[in-house]
């Protein structure tokens, strides 16, 4: 994979407070919706919350695969496709818990309805700018 | 039931539908099956609309789109903003017909097709709504249902 090119994605997606997230629903159909990322950093791996009673943990218990989406600005587009697992301990969820989650989640980082869904990526395929690139993410 | 709402979500795909310009204002996220059964999602620009019943896309007849659309026509597309996420999910078909090319050509595809709406590398992508998932934060309204 381009150095510059890695480079490059990466202080991009540390950019994305939001992206689409797309999951395989009950009947096999993909389901994209949008998701609040917790401090991105690389795109290797990306966190998000969500709620052990909705859609999203619901469809992920069944069917691990996934893909994310993020555009910024009008130059960027990083499609990311991978698989996204759901963690439930406290150690976690107090580690990628954020203040405003107190609106969603009643009870704080220890409400038994949040969970911390990290998604790992194994494809890449995206534009900046004028760049673009498809690659796989070794392990 | 949710007729108000299915009105707002058509009204934000059809101001949508006529954006010109520069900017991410006018783009959604399509998000389809890949060869492994993972769901791939990329933005793409609507063409034309008729609110959350249908969309369409520009698409290239060898890309990886539209290859993964004859294999599995299941989709979804999703368009948000702060105050919004509309989620739809449905089929899409690749519409060949000259006629339907015809009404969908637009002057910024000229350089990409070699200013030829029968070039057969130009196809028309159309979304078809099955199921909608909408929710509007000003009114803390969420909907959920089937066309």
């Amino acid at each position: 994979m381009n150095k510059e090119i890695t480079t490059k994605v990466n202080e991009a997606i540390k950019k994305c407070s939001s992206a689409s997230f797309g999951l395989i629903d009950e009947k096999g159909y993909p389901s994209v919706s949008t998701v609040s990322l917790i401090r991105p950093e690389t795109i290797s791996e990306i966190y998000f919350s969500s709620g052990l009673d909705g859609n999203k943990a619901k469809r992920l218990q069944k069917n691990s695969k996934a893909s994310i989406c993020c555009c910024i600005g009008n130059s960027s587009n990083i499609t990311l496709v991978g698989d996204a697992e759901i963690f439930t301990d406290q150690e976690t969820k107090s580690k990628y818990w954020l203040d405003w989650f107190k609106n969603v989640y009643e009870g704080g980082e220890t409400d038994p309805n949040y969970c911390v869904i990290k998604f790992t990526t194994k494809r890449v395929s995206l534009w900046i700018g004028e760049d673009g690139a498809e690659f796989e993410i070794e392990r | 039931m949710h007729q108000d709402i299915i009105a707002r979500a058509g009204d934000v795909i059809n101001s949508r539908s006529d954006y010109i310009g520069e900017g991410m204002d006018g783009y959604v996220v399509l998000s389809l099956i890949d060869e492994n059964g993972y769901p791939t999602s990329s933005t793409v620009t609507i063409s034309k609309a008729d609110g959350v019943n249908w969309m369409t896309f520009i698409g290239d007849i060898d890309g990886n789109k539209e290859k993964r659309i004859r294999k599995c026509s299941k989709a979804s597309v999703c368009l948000a903003s702060n105050n919004y996420n509309i989620t739809l999910v449905g089929t899409m078909e690749i519409l060949t017909d000259p006629a339907v090319k015809k009404e969908h050509w637009q002057k910024v595809f000229q350089e990409a097709y070699n200013a030829n709406y029968d070039n057969p590398q130009y196809c028309i992508l159309r979304f078809n709504t099955e199921h909608y998932n909408l929710f509007f934060a000003d009114n803390d309204i969420e909907a959920r249902g089937t066309l």
